[in-house]
């Protein structure tokens, strides 16, 4: 079964406010350990680090600099 | 406050955020000066002219250094003290990032209206890191904010930082920015009079208020 890795929903308040990927600290098809730093986005000048929600092989779908919002799935653990 | 090497005041604050978010401790601050330097947000390292921009940098006497909260370049030096403010957040009563930067400001801006100056939230174009959470004096910006966030299994690890200008960037500094824009192919310019340093507000105003005065009363609003 696959894990999302998502954009927190509650991160920030304003719903129409956009953040972008800045960083895959994981290769795409890398093996991945629950709660490891895989990510890190970019939103209102504040650095969030996404972490690995689950152990697996992690699957890329969103790349550098592409923008996302709160609850966007950026990838997903096998 | 300290007076810090930069390199050293970014590995207390890799090193305090590490600390809070492995439970080590609840919360720090810390008021820090450093060198004449660059800092500009991780990201920026991947442009293509970084490299060369940061040799240009360097040979002016403004060596570039890597930051791990969000934003774009600012300058460091004698005329600016920072803000380090850390804490840890449970998930259920995590503020958003919104929150996170009126609690790092509310201080800041108690501080100014102890001396007598009002302040407010609000972006301020041609400024360096510009965002709608910088504190503006006069409608221009005094100090500068960011904020790096650390999921910690059971909440967050929140480092939220603001740079405050105790003196007007002078021509040098700004030129230093601009160069270093053109030198990375971006297309920005900052302007010295979208900024004030706190001994040109309190000129302004024609008070006898003192850096220290507000750095005392901002130390006693973060100790509260």
């Amino acid at each position: 079964m696959a894990t999302e890795v998502k954009v927190p929903q509650d991160l920030w308040q304003d719903d129409g406010m956009e953040a972008v990927i800045t960083n895959w600290l994981a290769s795409d098809g890398a093996t991945v350990r629950k709660g490891a730093l895989i990510a890190e986005i970019m939103v209102e000048k504040s650095q969030f680090e996404i972490t690995a929600p689950a152990d697996g092989k992690l699957t890329i779908t969103k790349q550098v600099d592409d923008i996302v919002r709160k609850g966007d799935v950026i990838g997903q653990i096998t | 406050m300290l007076d810090l090497a930069l390199a050293d005041a970014l590995a207390w604050e890799a090193g305090r955020l590490a600390d809070i978010a492995a439970g080590r401790c609840a919360s720090s601050a810390l008021l820090w000066s450093c060198e004449p330097a660059l800092v500009a947000p991780s990201n920026l390292g991947r442009l293509p002219g970084f490299a060369r921009a940061s040799a240009q940098a360097t040979s002016d006497g403004w060596p570039v250094h890597l930051r791990s909260t969000g934003g774009d370049l600012v300058p460091q030096g004698p005329g600016i003290v920072n803000l380090s403010l850390m804490w840890s957040a449970p998930q259920e009563t995590a503020p958003s990032i919104e929150e996170a930067f009126r609690r790092l400001t509310a201080p800041i801006c108690g501080a100014l209206s102890s001396i007598g100056l009002t302040s407010s939230l609000a972006p301020v174009p041609d400024a360096f890191c510009d965002g709608r959470f910088n504190v503006a004096v006069a409608g221009r910006k005094f100090a500068g904010t960011a904020q790096r966030w650390r999921p910690t299994g059971g909440g967050y690890a929140i480092h939220a930082h603001a740079m405050m200008l105790m003196r007007t960037p002078d021509d040098a500094a700004i030129r230093a920015l601009n160069r270093f824009y053109r030198d990375c192919g971006i297309n920005r310019t900052i302007r010295a009079s979208a900024h004030i340093g706190l001994q040109d507000v309190v000129q302004r105003n024609g008070t006898s208020v003192s850096q220290h005065h507000f750095l005392s009363a901002l130390a006693d609003r973060v100790q509260a």
